[in-house]
C-alpha cells in the first residue's frame, strides 16, 4: 500500500507540470481563431440570407467567387473538404439557411473516390470535430475531436500560439481569391506529380459511400424545393489529359444518376476553351482571373436555371 | 485500439487504476473484459474470433491431456495445429486475395488491403496458442483449467496484437498469482512506456515521411535516395517494432506482469545467425523450438551415412530445416510471394553463414585477428546490417515488381549525384522529409543507439536509481517533451500490425 502511494504521489508530482503547460495550450489555442473558426463566423452571419451555397473543396473555394453572383451566395467550400462534409455542413445549416434557392457542389476528378481519414489530410476531420461540431464519420471516441492541443499536436500548437492568429485570406464570402494564396504544396508540384499524389490516397470503393452521403442531401433538399447544380471546374490542361479514363468515365456515370434520381443540375465547364493556362494558380487550381471568368458562367446559368423554373 | 491514441492512454489509465483497486482473485475478470474492449476497438466484427479461438485451444489442451501414450496425444496435437493453422491461413489468404472484400456496412477501408483485413494480432495469439498446445504434449505443462485464466493467457491486451509471443510457463503463473503492487517495477514500466513512445512517434514515425515516398514512388528517385531510405527503414522497422513492444512490456509491468524481452540490441549482431538471436527474439525461439529443432532431431534419426549427394550430413539437415524454418518465418509474416523470398533469402543468409563459419574463423586466426577484437567484430557488423538491410527492401516491398523498381532505381542517378550530392536531399525534400524532419532524426537516432547499446533501459536505469530525483526527473522530462514536441502524433499503426 505504501508502495502504490508513493508511486501515484511522484506520478502526480511528475505530471502536474506536464498537465498544467497543457491545459495553458489548450486554453490559449482556443482562443485563437482557426480557418474554419473564421469561417464558420462570416457564414453564421449571412447564412439566413444566403440564396446560392457553394459547397466543395479547394477547387471550389479558389475557383468560384460570390462576389461574381447576381444572388447572394456564400462560399462554404474548404481545402480538401469530402463529400461527407459537404453534407454534413448543409444539414446542419440548412434549417437556418430559408432564402436557399440554390446549392453548387463540384464534381472533381477524384471527389467522388476521396474520404477524409484516409489522406495526408486526416487531422482536419478533427477540425470539423472541434469547430462544427461535426461528428467523426466513423464515429468513435477520438480526444483529438475534442481537444486542440491534441488536433494540432503540441509542437504545432505552440507553433499556432506564436506565429499569432491564422491570417484571413479569404473574401467575407468564403472564397479565397487563387493568385492571393495559392495552394503551396500543389506549387511545388508538377501535374504528373499532382495526379500521382491524388490517385496515391482514393479508392474505387468509397464512391458507394460518398454516393450514400449525396443522395441522403439531395432528397432533403429536392423535398425542400432546392436546386441542386453540380459543376466540374476546369483544371489544368497536362493534369487534364493524365486523367484515368476509366475514373472519368465512372464519374458521369455517377453524374447521370443523380441526374436521373434528384433532377440535379450538370454543368460542365471543363474543356470548353473558356479558361487558358494563364487563368491557373496551380495545376488543379484557378486563380483569381480564372475564378471572374468561370464564376460569371456558373452564375448565368443558375440565374438561367432559377428564372425558368 | 492504438497504443499511440490518446483514447488507449485514457484506457490504459482506466484499466491501470481499477486493477490495483480491485482484490487480486477477480483481476483476471478485469483484463479479460479489458482485452476483450481492447481488441473490440477498431473491427469488433474480429472479437468473436478470438474468442473462438481461446475456447477451441482451451478445449484442445484438455483433449491431449486426457489422452494418455503419446501416440494419442501427438494426434491430438495434430488436430489442434491443423485447425489454428487453417484458422490463421484462412485470413492469411483472404487478406491478400482481391476477390474478397469486406463489407462496406462495416466501414473499414485499410490503405493498400487488397482483401479482408487480417484480425489484428492473430499470427501472434494463434503462435502462442500452439506453443500452449505443444508444451501439454511434450508434458511440459499442464493444461489450464481455469477458462478465465486461459482466455488471458490468450488475448492478455499489452501482448495481443504484437506480441511477444509467450509461453504458457512464462505467463500463466503470472495470471494464478497476481503479484503485489512495486513500486520500482510501476517505475521501470513506466521509463519503458516512455521510451517506447519516444522510439515509435519521435523516430520510426519521421523516418516513415522519408521511407514510404521512395519505396512507393521509386521511379521518382534516384539510387542514393534509394539507399538512404533502404537504410532509414531498417532503424524504422526497429524503432516501431521495438518501440511497441517496449509500450507493451511497460503496460504489463505496471498491472504486475512481466513479458519476455524480444529485442537486445540486433543491429549490433555479428552474423545473420546472431541477429537472429537478437531480433523478435520470441518468434525466433518459438521458431528454433518448434519447428527447427524437432525438424533437425527427426531428420538426424533417419540419415544415417556420413555424406549424401556429397554433402555432409549435418550440413544437409541444417539446410533444410533452416530453409523449412525460414519459409514458414515469411508466410508467417504475410502471404504474399514476397515475404515466402523474404524467408528463403534468410535461409540462403544462413546456410551460406553456417558452411563458411569454419573456413572464416581459419582465416582470420591466420590473419590474427581475435573474435572478440574489435577489427573482428565491426565489420563483421557492418556486413550483417548490410545483408539484414537488402533483406528489408524485400520485406517492404508491395510485390517483385516493386522490388525490382527499387533495385532499378538504387543503380541509377549516382553521376548526378556525384556531379551534385545535394540532389538526392533536394529529392527526399520534394518527397515531404523536410530539413527539421532531418535534423530531428540526425539528433534522435544516434541518441536511440548510444542509449540502448549503452544498456540503457537494463543498466543504465538502474545506475541512475541511485543518482539524485533532479537528475532522473530531468531525463525523464527531455524524453516526455522530446516526444510532446517532436512527435508525429498521426495515429498510424505500427509496421507488425499487418501481421
Amino acid at each position: 500500500m505504501r508502495d502504490s502511494r508513493k508511486f501515484f504521489l511522484s506520478l502526480t508530482l511528475f505530471l502536474a507540470p506536464v498537465i498544467l503547460a497543457l491545459g495553458c495550450l489548450e486554453y490559449a489555442l482556443r482562443q485563437q481563431k482557426n480557418y474554419l473558426d473564421i469561417k464558420k463566423e462570416k457564414f453564421e452571419q449571412v447564412a439566413g440570407a444566403v440564396e446560392v451555397l457553394i459547397l466543395g473543396d479547394s477547387h471550389a473555394h479558389m475557383g468560384l467567387d460570390p462576389a461574381r453572383f447576381d444572388r447572394k451566395t456564400f462560399n462554404l467550400a474548404s481545402p480538401a473538404q469530402s463529400y461527407y462534409y459537404d453534407v454534413s455542413l448543409l444539414l446542419k445549416y440548412l434549417p437556418r439557411m430559408h432564402n436557399l434557392k440554390v446549392v453548387i457542389l463540384p464534381v472533381t476528378h477524384f471527389g467522388f473516390y476521396y474520404l477524409e481519414d484516409q489522406s495526408h489530410n486526416a487531422r482536419w476531420q478533427y477540425l470539423y470535430a472541434n469547430t462544427f461540431g461535426i461528428p467523426l464519420r466513423k464515429q468513435h471516441f477520438d480526444l483529438r475531436a475534442y481537444s486542440r492541443v491534441a488536433m494540432y499536436t503540441p509542437y504545432q500548437g505552440l507553433k499556432k500560439i506564436v506565429e499569432k492568429q491564422e491570417q484571413d485570406v479569404e473574401t467575407p464570402d468564403g472564397h479565397l481569391p487563387g493568385a492571393a494564396h495559392p495552394s503551396p504544396d500543389n506549387q511545388k508540384m508538377n501535374a504528373q506529380e499532382l495526379i500521382r499524389h491524388h490517385y496515391s490516397f482514393i479508392r474505387r470503393g468509397d464512391a458507394g459511400l460518398n454516393c450514400s452521403f449525396l443522395n441522403r442531401a439531395f432528397s432533403v433538399l429536392r423535398k425542400q424545393g432546392i436546386n441542386i447544380v453540380m459543376v466540374a471546374l476546369p483544371v489544368h490542361p497536362e493534369y487534364s489529359l493524365l486523367k484515368n479514363k476509366k475514373i472519368r468515365e465512372r464519374n458521369y456515370s455517377l453524374i447521370r444518376q443523380f441526374e436521373r434520381s434528384h433532377h440535379i443540375h450538370f454543368l460542365d465547364l471543363q474543356n470548353t476553351g473558356i479558361v487558358n493556362t494563364g487563368d491557373f494558380a496551380d495545376p488543379i487550381h484557378l486563380n483569381h482571373s480564372g475564378a471572374l471568368k468561370i464564376s460569371r458562367i456558373v452564375s448565368n446559368n443558375i440565374s438561367a436555371l432559377t428564372n425558368s423554373l | 485500439m492504438l497504443f499511440t491514441s490518446l483514447t488507449f492512454l485514457l484506457f490504459f489509465v482506466l484499466v491501470f487504476s481499477i486493477h490495483w483497486i480491485l482484490p487480486a482473485r477477480y483481476r483476471w475478470i478485469l483484463l479479460l473484459v479489458a482485452s476483450l474492449v481492447f481488441y473490440g476497438f477498431g473491427i469488433p466484427q474480429y472479437t468473436p474470433i478470438l474468442v473462438l479461438s481461446a475456447l477451441m485451444n482451451y478445449g484442445f489442451g484438455l483433449w491431449i491431456s486426457r489422452a494418455d501414450d503419446d501416440r494419442r496425444r501427438r494426434n491430438r496435437l495434430v488436430w489442434g495445429i491443423v485447425l489454428n493453422i487453417a484458422l490463421l491461413g484462412m485470413f492469411k489468404v483472404l487478406s491478400v486475395h482481391p476477390l474478397f472484400t469486406v463489407p462496406a456496412s462495416w466501414g473499414v477501408t485499410l490503405s493498400g488491403t487488397a482483401g479482408w483485413i487480417l484480425p489484428l494480432g492473430i499470427s501472434f495469439f494463434t503462435f502462442a496458442n500452439l506453443s500452449y498446445l505443444i508444451e501439454i504434449k511434450r508434458r511440459k505443462w499442464e493444461p489450464e483449467r481455469h477458462l478465465g485464466y486461459f482466455a488471458v493467457y490468450v488475448t492478455f491486451f499489452p501482448k495481443l496484437i504484437q506480441g511477444p509471443i509467450e509461453r504458457p510457463a512464462a505467463f500463466l503463473p503470472q495470471v494464478k498469482t497476481p503479484a503485489a503492487f512495486n513500486y520500482d517495477r510501476a517505475v521501470g514500466g513506466l521509463r519503458l512506456m516512455l521510451w517506447g513512445f519516444f522510439k515509435k512517434l519521435v523516430i520510426a514515425d519521421r523516418l516513415a515521411l522519408a521511407v514510404n515516398p521512395v519505396f512507393d514512388r521509386p521511379h521518382d528517385f534516384g539510387g542514393p535516395a534509394v539507399i538512404v531510405a533502404a537504410i532509414l527503414y531498417s532503424i524504422q522497422i526497429y524503432a516501431d517494432f521495438s518501440g511497441y513492444i517496449d509500450i507493451a512490456r511497460g503496460c504489463a509491468k505496471l498491472l504486475g506482469f512481466e513479458l519476455t524481452k524480444n529485442f537486445n540490441r540486433p543491429y549490433a549482431a555479428t552474423s545473420v545467425k546472431d541477429f537472429w538471436s537478437r531480433w523478435h527474439i520470441s518468434l525466433s525461439n518459438w521458431l528454433r523450438d518448434y519447428v527447427f529443432l524437432p525438424l533437425a532431431f527427426g531428420i538426424s534419426r533417419r540419415l544415417k551415412k556420413e555424406r549424401y549427394l556429397g554433402m555432409r550430413t549435418d550440413h544437409l539437415i541444417y539446410s533444410f530445416a533452416i530453409t523449412v524454418t525460414f519459409l514458414l518465418c515469411g508466410i508467417w509474416h504475410g502471404a504474399g510471394f514476397t515475404f515466402l523470398a523474404w524467408g528463403a533469402l534468410y535461409a540462403l543468409y544462413l546456410m551460406t553463414g553456417h558452411l563458411t563459419e569454419k573456413p572464416k574463423r581459419r582465416l582470420y586466426r591466420k590473419a590474427g585477428i581475435l573474435p572478440a577484437s574489435r577489427l573482428y567484430r565491426y565489420p563483421q557488423v557492418i556486413v550483417t546490417f548490410t545483408l539484414v538491410t537488402f533483406a528489408w527492401v524485400l520485406f517492404r516491398s508491395s510485390g517483385f515488381q516493386n522490388f525490382s523498381d527499387i533495385l532499378t532505381a538504387a543503380a541509377r542517378g549516382w553521376s548526378e549525384f556525384a556531379a551534385s550530392p545535394a540532389s538526392a536531399y533536394r529529392q527526399l525534400v520534394v518527397a515531404g522529409f523536410t530539413l527539421a524532419d532531418m535534423v530531428i532524426i540526425a539528433a534522435t537516432v544516434p541518441f536511440l543507439f548510444l542509449t540502448e547499446s549503452s544498456r540503457f533501459l537494463d543498466g543504465t536505469w538502474q545506475r541512475l536509481k541511485t543518482r539524485p530525483a533532479w537528475l532522473r526527473w530531468s531525463l525523464y522530462y527531455s524524453v516526455l517533451i522530446a516526444i510532446l514536441l517532436f512527435g508525429k502524433f498521426e495515429n498510424s499503426t505500427f509496421i507488425y500490425y499487418q501481421f
